[in-house]
Protein backbone atom coordinates (compact mmCIF):
# COMPACT_ATOMS: atom_id res chain seq x y z
CA UNK A 1 0.00 0.00 0.00
CA UNK A 2 1.34 3.37 -0.92
CA UNK A 3 0.12 5.21 2.17
CA UNK A 4 1.31 2.60 4.64
CA UNK A 5 4.68 4.38 4.67
CA UNK A 6 3.41 7.61 6.15
CA UNK A 7 0.75 6.33 8.53
CA UNK A 8 2.53 3.72 10.58
CA UNK A 9 -0.33 3.20 13.04
CA UNK A 10 -2.76 2.37 10.31
CA UNK A 11 -1.85 -1.25 10.08
CA UNK A 12 -0.39 -3.62 12.61
CA UNK A 13 0.25 -7.17 11.64
CA UNK A 14 -1.72 -6.63 8.49
CA UNK A 15 -4.93 -5.75 10.37
CA UNK A 16 -6.58 -2.37 10.46
CA UNK A 17 -6.58 -0.67 13.85
CA UNK A 18 -8.73 2.36 13.17
CA UNK A 19 -11.95 2.56 11.19
CA UNK A 20 -11.69 3.84 7.68
CA UNK A 21 -13.15 7.33 7.19
CA UNK A 22 -16.01 7.57 4.76
CA UNK A 23 -14.80 10.83 3.28
CA UNK A 24 -11.09 10.70 2.47
CA UNK A 25 -10.87 14.47 2.17
CA UNK A 26 -12.14 15.36 5.63
CA UNK A 27 -9.74 16.53 8.24
CA UNK A 28 -8.90 14.90 11.51
CA UNK A 29 -11.41 16.36 13.97
CA UNK A 30 -9.03 16.42 16.92
CA UNK A 31 -7.44 19.73 15.98
CA UNK A 32 -6.62 22.18 13.26
CA UNK A 33 -2.98 21.18 13.23
CA UNK A 34 -3.60 17.49 12.87
CA UNK A 35 -2.63 15.70 9.68
CA UNK A 36 -5.38 14.67 7.31
CA UNK A 37 -6.93 11.38 8.15
CA UNK A 38 -5.76 8.48 6.05
CA UNK A 39 -8.02 7.76 3.12
CA UNK A 40 -9.86 4.52 2.92
CA UNK A 41 -7.98 1.69 1.39
CA UNK A 42 -8.04 1.89 -2.39
CA UNK A 43 -9.41 5.43 -2.57
CA UNK A 44 -6.12 7.20 -3.14
CA UNK A 45 -5.22 4.74 -5.86
CA UNK A 46 -8.34 5.74 -7.78
CA UNK A 47 -7.60 9.46 -7.64
CA UNK A 48 -6.59 11.13 -10.86
CA UNK A 49 -3.14 12.62 -11.18
CA UNK A 50 -4.63 16.11 -11.00
CA UNK A 51 -6.54 15.24 -7.82
CA UNK A 52 -3.37 13.94 -6.21
CA UNK A 53 -1.59 17.13 -7.21
CA UNK A 54 -4.39 19.13 -5.59
CA UNK A 55 -3.99 17.11 -2.42
CA UNK A 56 -0.36 18.15 -2.33
CA UNK A 57 -1.53 21.70 -1.72
CA UNK A 58 -3.01 20.35 1.51
CA UNK A 59 0.35 18.75 2.32
CA UNK A 60 -1.06 15.24 2.05
CA UNK A 61 1.87 12.81 2.25
CA UNK A 62 -0.23 9.97 0.86
CA UNK A 63 -0.68 11.93 -2.37
CA UNK A 64 3.05 12.25 -2.82
CA UNK A 65 3.54 8.58 -2.08
CA UNK A 66 0.95 7.62 -4.68
CA UNK A 67 2.44 9.96 -7.27
CA UNK A 68 5.82 8.39 -6.67
CA UNK A 69 4.29 4.97 -7.14
CA UNK A 70 2.86 6.11 -10.45
CA UNK A 71 5.75 8.13 -11.82
CA UNK A 72 8.84 7.34 -9.75
CA UNK A 73 10.22 4.54 -11.85
CA UNK A 74 9.37 6.33 -15.06
CA UNK A 75 11.10 9.49 -13.88
CA UNK A 76 14.14 7.51 -12.85
CA UNK A 77 14.24 5.70 -16.19
CA UNK A 78 14.21 8.95 -18.13
CA UNK A 79 16.73 10.61 -15.82
CA UNK A 80 18.99 7.57 -16.12
CA UNK A 81 18.74 7.70 -19.91
CA UNK A 82 19.76 11.37 -19.93
CA UNK A 83 22.36 11.39 -17.14
CA UNK A 84 23.78 7.90 -17.79
CA UNK A 85 24.57 7.75 -14.07
CA UNK A 86 22.48 5.95 -11.48
CA UNK A 87 23.39 8.17 -8.53
CA UNK A 88 22.88 11.35 -10.49
CA UNK A 89 19.55 10.11 -11.83
CA UNK A 90 18.33 9.38 -8.30
CA UNK A 91 19.38 12.85 -7.18
CA UNK A 92 17.37 14.33 -10.03
CA UNK A 93 14.25 12.37 -9.15
CA UNK A 94 14.59 13.27 -5.48
CA UNK A 95 14.95 16.93 -6.32
CA UNK A 96 11.92 16.97 -8.60
CA UNK A 97 9.68 15.36 -6.00
CA UNK A 98 11.07 17.61 -3.29
CA UNK A 99 10.09 20.66 -5.33
CA UNK A 100 6.72 19.11 -6.12
CA UNK A 101 6.11 18.70 -2.38
CA UNK A 102 7.29 22.16 -1.44
CA UNK A 103 5.66 24.06 -4.27
CA UNK A 104 2.80 22.07 -5.83
CA UNK A 105 1.31 25.29 -7.16
CA UNK A 106 3.78 25.20 -10.03
CA UNK A 107 1.51 22.70 -11.74
CA UNK A 108 -1.55 24.27 -13.31
CA UNK A 109 -4.13 21.63 -14.28
CA UNK A 110 -5.90 24.12 -16.54
CA UNK A 111 -2.93 24.32 -18.88
CA UNK A 112 -1.50 20.82 -19.19
CA UNK A 113 -1.74 17.34 -17.84
CA UNK A 114 0.20 16.46 -14.73
CA UNK A 115 2.16 13.80 -16.60
CA UNK A 116 3.30 16.26 -19.26
CA UNK A 117 4.25 18.83 -16.64
CA UNK A 118 6.13 16.38 -14.45
CA UNK A 119 8.05 14.78 -17.30
CA UNK A 120 8.96 18.19 -18.70
CA UNK A 121 10.28 19.34 -15.33
CA UNK A 122 12.10 16.05 -14.87
CA UNK A 123 13.64 16.34 -18.32
CA UNK A 124 14.86 19.90 -17.77
CA UNK A 125 16.30 19.04 -14.37
CA UNK A 126 18.06 15.96 -15.71
CA UNK A 127 19.49 17.96 -18.62
CA UNK A 128 20.83 20.56 -16.20
CA UNK A 129 22.41 17.86 -14.08
CA UNK A 130 23.94 16.15 -17.12
CA UNK A 131 25.37 19.41 -18.43
CA UNK A 132 27.20 20.01 -15.17
CA UNK A 133 28.84 16.60 -15.46
CA UNK A 134 30.25 16.69 -18.98
CA UNK A 135 32.08 18.94 -21.39
CA UNK A 136 29.78 20.70 -23.80
CA UNK A 137 31.90 20.40 -26.91
CA UNK A 138 31.53 16.68 -27.39
CA UNK A 139 28.39 14.70 -28.13
CA UNK A 140 27.41 12.29 -25.39
CA UNK A 141 26.55 8.66 -25.89
CA UNK A 142 22.94 9.46 -25.03
CA UNK A 143 22.85 11.81 -28.02
CA UNK A 144 23.64 9.08 -30.51
CA UNK A 145 20.57 8.76 -32.71
CA UNK A 146 21.23 5.12 -33.45
CA UNK A 147 21.86 4.09 -29.87
CA UNK A 148 20.42 0.72 -29.02
CA UNK A 149 17.05 1.39 -27.43
CA UNK A 150 15.45 -1.90 -26.45
CA UNK A 151 12.11 -2.03 -24.79
CA UNK A 152 12.49 -3.59 -21.37
CA UNK A 153 10.96 -7.06 -21.21
CA UNK A 154 8.14 -7.33 -18.72
CA UNK A 155 6.40 -10.40 -17.34
CA UNK A 156 4.43 -11.99 -20.13
CA UNK A 157 0.93 -10.62 -19.89
CA UNK A 158 -1.34 -8.97 -22.37
CA UNK A 159 -0.87 -5.64 -20.64
CA UNK A 160 2.88 -5.91 -20.78
CA UNK A 161 2.61 -6.69 -24.43
CA UNK A 162 0.61 -3.49 -24.89
CA UNK A 163 3.31 -1.54 -23.11
CA UNK A 164 5.96 -2.97 -25.39
CA UNK A 165 3.86 -2.22 -28.42
CA UNK A 166 3.30 1.41 -27.37
CA UNK A 167 6.99 1.99 -26.68
CA UNK A 168 7.86 0.27 -29.92
CA UNK A 169 5.50 2.58 -31.78
CA UNK A 170 7.25 5.62 -30.38
CA UNK A 171 10.59 4.16 -31.34
CA UNK A 172 9.28 3.30 -34.79
CA UNK A 173 8.02 6.84 -35.24
CA UNK A 174 11.44 8.17 -34.30
CA UNK A 175 13.06 5.79 -36.73
CA UNK A 176 10.84 7.07 -39.52
CA UNK A 177 12.06 10.60 -39.07
CA UNK A 178 14.64 11.77 -41.58
CA UNK A 179 18.06 11.04 -40.14
CA UNK A 180 19.09 14.68 -39.83
CA UNK A 181 15.91 15.54 -37.92
CA UNK A 182 16.27 12.54 -35.62
CA UNK A 183 19.87 13.46 -34.93
CA UNK A 184 18.92 16.93 -33.72
CA UNK A 185 15.90 15.76 -31.75
CA UNK A 186 17.69 12.92 -29.98
CA UNK A 187 20.78 15.04 -29.40
CA UNK A 188 18.73 17.76 -27.76
CA UNK A 189 16.24 15.64 -25.83
CA UNK A 190 18.34 12.70 -24.63
CA UNK A 191 21.80 14.16 -25.09
CA UNK A 192 20.91 17.37 -23.31
CA UNK A 193 22.79 19.45 -25.88
CA UNK A 194 21.85 22.94 -26.89
CA UNK A 195 21.22 23.64 -30.54
CA UNK A 196 24.46 25.64 -30.63
CA UNK A 197 26.38 22.60 -29.41
CA UNK A 198 24.73 20.35 -31.98
CA UNK A 199 25.57 22.80 -34.74
CA UNK A 200 29.17 22.94 -33.52
CA UNK A 201 29.87 19.22 -33.43
CA UNK A 202 27.91 18.36 -36.58
CA UNK A 203 29.20 21.24 -38.67
CA UNK A 204 25.66 22.14 -39.74
CA UNK A 205 24.65 25.83 -39.73
CA UNK A 206 22.70 26.82 -36.63
CA UNK A 207 19.69 27.98 -38.62
CA UNK A 208 19.47 24.60 -40.29
CA UNK A 209 19.67 22.83 -36.94
CA UNK A 210 16.79 24.94 -35.62
CA UNK A 211 14.69 24.26 -38.70
CA UNK A 212 15.37 20.53 -38.46
CA UNK A 213 14.30 20.45 -34.83
CA UNK A 214 11.01 22.21 -35.52
CA UNK A 215 10.29 20.05 -38.55
CA UNK A 216 11.18 16.88 -36.67
CA UNK A 217 8.97 17.67 -33.69
CA UNK A 218 6.02 18.57 -35.88
CA UNK A 219 6.42 15.47 -37.99
CA UNK A 220 6.80 13.27 -34.92
CA UNK A 221 3.68 14.79 -33.40
CA UNK A 222 1.64 13.83 -36.43
CA UNK A 223 3.03 10.31 -36.51
CA UNK A 224 2.47 9.74 -32.79
CA UNK A 225 -1.08 10.98 -33.07
CA UNK A 226 -1.68 8.49 -35.86
CA UNK A 227 -0.13 5.63 -33.92
CA UNK A 228 -1.31 6.29 -30.37
CA UNK A 229 -4.52 8.19 -31.03
CA UNK A 230 -5.29 11.80 -31.75
CA UNK A 231 -6.22 12.75 -28.20
CA UNK A 232 -4.25 12.75 -24.98
CA UNK A 233 -1.04 11.24 -26.26
CA UNK A 234 0.58 11.38 -22.86
CA UNK A 235 -2.41 9.91 -21.06
CA UNK A 236 -2.37 7.01 -23.45
CA UNK A 237 1.32 6.40 -23.15
CA UNK A 238 1.33 6.78 -19.39
CA UNK A 239 -1.55 4.36 -19.07
CA UNK A 240 0.29 1.59 -20.83
CA UNK A 241 3.40 2.40 -18.84
CA UNK A 242 1.44 2.08 -15.62
CA UNK A 243 0.10 -1.26 -16.72
CA UNK A 244 3.61 -2.53 -17.19
CA UNK A 245 4.59 -1.89 -13.57
CA UNK B 1 11.65 18.55 -47.02
CA UNK B 2 13.04 19.98 -43.88
CA UNK B 3 10.77 22.63 -42.51
CA UNK B 4 8.13 22.31 -45.22
CA UNK B 5 5.37 21.86 -42.64
CA UNK B 6 6.48 24.90 -40.71
CA UNK B 7 7.16 27.62 -43.24
CA UNK B 8 4.15 29.66 -42.23
CA UNK B 9 3.51 31.39 -38.96
CA UNK B 10 5.67 33.15 -36.46
CA UNK B 11 9.38 33.26 -37.18
CA UNK B 12 10.14 32.38 -33.56
CA UNK B 13 8.58 28.93 -33.68
CA UNK B 14 11.98 27.32 -34.11
CA UNK B 15 13.21 29.00 -30.98
CA UNK B 16 9.98 28.09 -29.20
CA UNK B 17 10.56 24.43 -30.03
CA UNK B 18 14.10 24.61 -28.70
CA UNK B 19 12.81 26.39 -25.60
CA UNK B 20 10.34 23.60 -24.86
CA UNK B 21 13.14 21.03 -25.08
CA UNK B 22 15.49 23.12 -22.95
CA UNK B 23 17.96 23.31 -25.83
CA UNK B 24 18.58 27.05 -26.08
CA UNK B 25 21.35 29.25 -24.82
CA UNK B 26 20.43 31.55 -21.91
CA UNK B 27 20.09 34.65 -24.10
CA UNK B 28 17.71 32.86 -26.43
CA UNK B 29 15.67 31.55 -23.53
CA UNK B 30 15.15 35.08 -22.28
CA UNK B 31 14.10 36.17 -25.76
CA UNK B 32 11.50 33.43 -26.03
CA UNK B 33 10.18 34.08 -22.52
CA UNK B 34 9.54 37.70 -23.43
CA UNK B 35 8.09 36.76 -26.82
CA UNK B 36 5.56 34.41 -25.22
CA UNK B 37 3.73 37.39 -23.79
CA UNK B 38 2.41 38.32 -27.20
CA UNK B 39 2.48 35.19 -29.33
CA UNK B 40 -0.22 32.58 -28.91
CA UNK B 41 1.19 30.59 -31.81
CA UNK B 42 4.53 30.09 -30.09
CA UNK B 43 2.75 29.21 -26.86
CA UNK B 44 0.85 26.54 -28.75
CA UNK B 45 4.06 25.32 -30.36
CA UNK B 46 5.65 24.96 -26.94
CA UNK B 47 2.66 23.05 -25.60
CA UNK B 48 2.76 20.68 -28.56
CA UNK B 49 6.49 20.19 -28.22
CA UNK B 50 6.28 19.47 -24.50
CA UNK B 51 3.60 16.89 -25.25
CA UNK B 52 5.74 15.19 -27.89
CA UNK B 53 8.74 15.31 -25.59
CA UNK B 54 6.77 13.70 -22.77
CA UNK B 55 5.62 10.85 -25.02
CA UNK B 56 9.18 10.27 -26.20
CA UNK B 57 10.33 10.36 -22.60
CA UNK B 58 7.71 7.82 -21.61
CA UNK B 59 9.08 5.29 -24.06
CA UNK B 60 12.55 4.91 -22.59
CA UNK B 61 13.54 1.45 -21.45
CA UNK B 62 12.73 0.78 -17.85
CA UNK B 63 15.49 1.26 -15.30
CA UNK B 64 15.13 0.17 -11.69
CA UNK B 65 16.11 2.67 -8.98
CA UNK B 66 17.51 1.58 -5.66
CA UNK B 67 15.02 1.00 -2.83
CA UNK B 68 16.62 3.91 -0.98
CA UNK B 69 15.26 6.38 -3.54
CA UNK B 70 11.68 5.78 -2.46
CA UNK B 71 12.65 6.32 1.15
CA UNK B 72 14.43 9.55 0.24
CA UNK B 73 11.44 10.82 -1.70
CA UNK B 74 8.94 9.96 1.01
CA UNK B 75 11.17 11.53 3.64
CA UNK B 76 10.63 14.97 2.11
CA UNK B 77 7.15 15.01 3.60
CA UNK B 78 8.61 15.17 7.10
CA UNK B 79 10.66 18.24 6.29
CA UNK B 80 9.48 21.60 7.54
CA UNK B 81 7.83 23.29 4.62
CA UNK B 82 6.15 26.45 5.83
CA UNK B 83 9.27 28.60 5.72
CA UNK B 84 11.14 26.69 3.05
CA UNK B 85 11.58 28.37 -0.31
CA UNK B 86 11.37 26.26 -3.46
CA UNK B 87 14.51 24.41 -4.36
CA UNK B 88 16.79 26.91 -6.13
CA UNK B 89 18.23 24.30 -8.49
CA UNK B 90 14.90 24.01 -10.23
CA UNK B 91 14.73 27.53 -11.55
CA UNK B 92 15.15 26.26 -15.06
CA UNK B 93 12.66 23.53 -14.43
CA UNK B 94 10.07 26.22 -13.90
CA UNK B 95 10.47 27.17 -17.54
CA UNK B 96 7.70 24.86 -18.63
CA UNK B 97 4.95 26.60 -20.49
CA UNK B 98 2.40 26.46 -17.71
CA UNK B 99 4.83 27.66 -15.08
CA UNK B 100 6.14 30.45 -17.23
CA UNK B 101 2.67 31.74 -17.97
CA UNK B 102 1.72 31.46 -14.32
CA UNK B 103 4.58 33.73 -13.38
CA UNK B 104 3.23 36.38 -15.70
CA UNK B 105 -0.08 36.49 -13.88
CA UNK B 106 -0.97 37.99 -10.50
CA UNK B 107 0.07 35.94 -7.54
CA UNK B 108 -2.20 33.01 -7.03
CA UNK B 109 -4.06 32.42 -3.82
CA UNK B 110 -2.64 29.02 -3.16
CA UNK B 111 -1.76 28.42 0.47
CA UNK B 112 1.92 28.04 -0.34
CA UNK B 113 2.06 31.26 -2.34
CA UNK B 114 0.40 33.37 0.32
CA UNK B 115 2.28 31.92 3.24
CA UNK B 116 -0.95 30.60 4.71
CA UNK B 117 0.01 27.01 4.41
CA UNK B 118 -0.85 24.85 7.39
CA UNK B 119 1.89 24.44 9.96
CA UNK B 120 4.27 21.54 9.53
CA UNK B 121 2.69 18.32 10.52
CA UNK B 122 4.14 16.70 13.58
CA UNK B 123 4.45 12.96 13.26
CA UNK B 124 2.15 11.10 15.58
CA UNK B 125 5.07 9.43 17.28
CA UNK B 126 6.52 12.82 18.19
CA UNK B 127 3.35 14.61 19.14
CA UNK B 128 3.07 12.86 22.54
CA UNK B 129 6.63 13.81 23.40
CA UNK B 130 6.15 17.54 23.16
CA UNK B 131 6.75 19.22 26.54
CA UNK B 132 3.79 21.17 27.84
CA UNK B 133 5.99 23.64 29.74
CA UNK B 134 9.57 24.78 29.44
CA UNK B 135 11.94 23.21 32.03
CA UNK B 136 13.30 26.62 33.02
CA UNK B 137 9.84 27.76 34.06
CA UNK B 138 9.49 24.83 36.43
CA UNK B 139 12.79 25.69 38.13
CA UNK B 140 11.79 29.32 38.64
CA UNK B 141 8.43 28.37 40.09
CA UNK B 142 10.09 25.93 42.51
CA UNK B 143 12.57 28.55 43.71
CA UNK B 144 9.80 31.07 44.20
CA UNK B 145 7.81 28.61 46.28
CA UNK B 146 10.84 27.79 48.45
CA UNK B 147 11.57 31.48 49.07
CA UNK B 148 7.94 32.11 49.92
CA UNK B 149 7.84 29.17 52.36
CA UNK B 150 11.13 30.21 53.99
CA UNK B 151 9.94 33.78 54.45
CA UNK B 152 6.63 32.61 55.84
CA UNK B 153 8.40 30.29 58.33
CA UNK B 154 10.79 32.99 59.51
CA UNK B 155 7.97 35.44 60.05
CA UNK B 156 5.86 32.81 61.83
CA UNK B 157 8.59 31.86 64.30
CA UNK B 158 9.73 35.46 64.75
CA UNK B 159 6.31 36.53 65.94
CA UNK B 160 6.12 37.01 69.70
Amino acid sequence: MADAHWWPVRFAGGRRQDPAPQDPARRNPVGWDAPPMPPASGVIERCSDAELARRLRDADPAALAELYQRFGRLCYSLAHRICADAKLAEDVVHEVFLTLWRDPGRFDPARESFATWLITVLHHTAVDAARRQRPSHRPTAAAAPDQEWPVAPVAGTGQATSARVAASQVRAALDQLPGEQRQVLVGAYFGGHTLHEIAAFTGVPLGTVKARLLAGVQRLRVMLAERLGPDALVAEARAVWKLSR
Amino acid sequence: MTGQQCVSGCAHRELATGWALHALEPAEEALVAAHLLDCAECARTIAETELVGAVVGLSVPEAIPSPELEQRVLAVTSMAQAASPPAPMLDLASSTLGSALSELEPASSTPHATGLSPPPQVPSWQRGQEPTCAPGTLVLVSIALLVFAFTFAVLFYAMP
